[in-house]
């Protein structure tokens, strides 16, 4: 049974429709990627999930029951606008931004500080925010998204504005919340970014869901059989080669071969042409790769 | 439930906390009272140069001459006066030597005229003679001169003292027999109009600095992910109320020290008039004496008017109306904090609009003490938009309990319609950034 479930959602602002019948599914337990580009509606869409925003017509459901305000506890939210009241106290926000989202005052100290030892931050409890630099306040941020144990964590754009370690450190702790059981939702336009995270994505493009699936699959069924040879010593003359070359260099040579090649048929074939192979390696297509491909289409209508 | 009552607590504390709110709350109030106490104290001390001064009279005015014959001059305020003879040009090149400050010549010219009535006198000095200075010689001279003049004209003095003692009072009464006293019930209505407009203002831009530092801090959606717009918008005017509250009773409760504070001070000093007029000389005139104790009966007058008033009633209705007016205009102020956006300069014109009526107000609320049984009163203490300042300045004119009755049913329908509105402006305006936004898109917003 699917942990998310967005049914036939549909939000207008004025005459624009930010979302256009979009349906979405998110098994527990997954990492699940909305791609698009800025003005996509992917941030209308997580605002009708974290019922911020009602739709206009379509349903979400959470962990099998319909989504509402009262079960925001299930949900950790860092939208892309995110910050902090800047003259609070450390502890005194987290505990805050903690209470609002359902903890008692006990629980919520308890894990605060469970977090705040985890990042090696215990002792900026009583720190005022406004002393704290960006990076710093970044982990404030995630701690504030996660205290409270969410069964799902939304995160967008969560890698925009980071530092390089702040990146490691929240990639890290992404996937350790998974294997402790949490579902994953991200959003970015960044697609290059999420690629090895995500398990699954859906492409967002004006509104419209314009692709699916399981992101190892989906490189699979857009990939154009390119691939890419390391090898060293002379090049043979290529006759009756069961592919074409697309380029080719000293070391490196890169072909096309067609939808049922077998590529052990490229291999033995380079092999009996007396070349040494340091290399061979399939170029599959980038998310953002699959996504032009998709949109152009539509754009050009 | 429970989230708004966190949210309350976070918007209250974090403001009271604050070493700003000390300040403004505590110290400043302390402050202008010390600055006050000073100047009353430097009245008292007042320690000012003494100094020597020649006279040349020349009118016999200015001394009078004792039994034996002799001519003799009594000392005014800080100046020490000697009688001086001879030709001025001689007097005006010695009075240096003689270690003197100044020569003051009174010329003999025709003061028993009555129908002159401007004279002139000379002060040779290099150093100025000073205003306080000035207004003595003055006053003494104007009164000698009075006095020859009724002497000669022969009018028995005992006869004036009582009549310069001739007060009068007008004991306004209502049809059903109540006391009113304009003066008093202007004064009273003004404080309070003022009073209501100061709290508007001030915590009406409170609440909406509050709405655009959670908008540009960006932490809003974070917020808004647990509880809904109407909610954080409601626990923020809640909260800062609570803080105008609590600066109230701060400031009552220091309101009542330097009440009992000033009550010992003046009640130390009161009885001596020649300590609160700061010269024995000048307190040692009857007409001085006259001054105090009519200071004296118009306090007692005050006192006792303020008493006749329903104090509970007016105290009830003025909290009524804090808490009605603040909250009708908190939420417009939060409407528009919500809408403004990192460019914190957009806000004056959308301000505009809710500083209108409250200027409105504060001006038609002057006019009405003055005219408290006009249409324009009655109608504006029954519009929700200027009642808040109208009403409370009204009660002192004990206007008729259906007025008051309807006037309150009215702030409550319109501070309900003012925050259902600026609700519905808030949702859509907060999760807006980076697009200037106009009074009539946000117009559009509430109608939605």
């Amino acid at each position: 049974m699917s942990f998310l479930l967005l049914n036939n959602i549909v939000k207008t602002f004025d005459k624009t429709t930010a979302v256009d019948h979009v349906s979405i599914e998110v098994q527990p337990q997954r990492i699940y990627g909305m791609l698009g580009p800025n003005g996509a509606g992917k941030t209308t869409l997580i605002r009708i999930i974290t019922s911020i925003l009602l739709p206009d017509s379509g349903t979400v459901m959470l962990d099998g029951e319909p989504m509402n305000i009262s079960r925001t506890r299930l949900i950790g939210y860092m939208p892309e606008e995110r910050g902090l009241y800047k003259k609070m106290k450390v502890g005194e926000e987290l505990m805050y931004l903690a209470r609002l989202r359902g903890l008692t005052k006990t629980e919520a100290k308890e894990k605060i500080l469970s977090w705040m030892q985890r990042f090696d931050i215990a002792d900026w409890w009583d720190k005022r925010v406004e002393e704290l630099s960006k990076g710093m306040q970044q982990k404030i941020q995630f701690i504030s998204t996660v205290v409270h144990q969410p069964r799902l964590i939304i995160l967008d754009e969560p890698f925009s504005g980071l530092d390089p370690i702040n990146t490691n450190l929240i990639r890290s702790e992404i996937y350790r919340l998974k294997a402790e059981g949490a579902t994953i939702l991200f959003s970015t336009h960044r697609m290059e970014q999420v690629e090895e995270i995500c398990e699954e994505i859906a492409l967002i493009h004006q509104g419209k869901k314009v692709l699916e699936g399981d992101v190892h699959q989906l490189k699979q069924q857009f990939k154009k059989h390119i691939f890419q040879i390391g090898f060293s010593g002379a090049l043979p003359t290529f006759e009756q080669a069961p592919f074409s070359i697309i380029s080719q260099s000293e070391r490196e040579l890169s072909i096309q071969a067609t939808a049922d090649t077998n590529p052990n048929a490229i291999l033995s074939y380079l092999i009996d042409q007396g070349m040494t192979i340091n290399a061979f390696n399939e170029l599959l297509p980038s998310l953002n790769e699959i996504f032009i491909t998709q949109v152009s289409p539509i754009s050009n209508e | 439930m429970n989230k708004i009552l966190l949210i309350i607590a976070r918007e209250y504390l974090t403001r009271v906390k604050k070493r700003s709110f000390l300040i403004t709350t505590i110290l400043a109030p302390i402050g202008m009272m010390l600055l006050f106490a000073m100047q009353i104290f430097i009245l008292l001390l007042d320690t000012g140069d003494v100094k020597k001064i020649m006279v040349k009279d020349d009118s016999g005015l200015f001394s009078h001459t004792t039994v034996s014959g002799q001519k003799k001059i009594r000392d005014l305020g800080n100046m020490q006066f000697t009688l001086a003879e001879g030709d001025l040009e001689k007097l005006s090149a010695q009075y240096r030597e003689k270690q003197m400050d100044g020569l003051l010549y009174i010329p003999n010219n025709h003061y028993h005229d009555n129908q002159k009535s401007s004279f002139e006198l000379q002060y040779i000095s290099d150093q100025p003679l000073g205003i306080t200075n000035v207004s003595i010689i003055n006053r003494k001279l104007s009164k000698e001169i009075r006095n020859a003049r009724l002497q000669a004209a022969e009018i028995d003095q005992e006869l004036l003292q009582r009549l310069d003692k001739i007060k009068i009072n007008i004991l306004e009464r209502a049809v059903d027999g109540k006391e009113v006293n304009s003066g008093l019930a202007f004064g009273f209505g003004m404080g309070v109009g003022f009073l209501m407009y100061f709290i508007i203002i001030v915590y009406g831009t409170m609440v909406m600095k509050g709405v655009m530092e959670e908008k540009t801090n960006r932490i809003v959606e974070v917020i808004l992910s647990s509880v809904r717009p109407f909610q954080l918008m409601l626990g923020k005017i809640i909260g800062i109320g609570a803080v105008g509250i609590t600066q109230f009773v701060i400031w009552i409760f220091l309101a009542l020290i330097l009440y009992t504070g000033m009550g010992l001070l003046l009640a130390g000093y009161l009885p001596n008039p020649e300590a609160l007029s700061g010269s024995p000389m000048m307190g040692a005139s009857p007409a001085q004496n006259i001054d105090v104790e009519e200071m004296q009966f118009k306090m007692q007058m005050v006192l006792d008017r303020i008493g006749s008033f329903n104090l509970p009633l007016l105290i009830g209705v003025f909290i009524f109306y804090f808490l009605g007016g603040y909250l009708l205009y908190a939420a417009l102020f939060a409407a528009v904090g919500s809408a403004v956006g990192d460019d914190s300069s957009d806000s004056q014109a959308l301000v505009f609009p809710i500083t209108i009526p409250i200027m409105l107000s504060f001006f038609i609320m002057m006019y009405v003490v003055n005219q408290p049984n006009s249409p324009l009163a009655f109608w504006s203490s029954i519009f929700p938009l200027s009642s808040p300042l109208i009403m409370p300045a009204l009660m002192p004119f004990s206007p008729p309990w259906w007025q008051l009755l309807l006037s309150m049913v009215m702030l409550i329908i319109g501070f309900m319609f003012t925050t259902a509105l600026a609700a519905k402006i808030y949702r859509t305006g907060i999760l807006m950034w980076g697009k200037k936004i106009t009074l009539r898109e946000m117009l559009k917003w509430a109608m939605r």
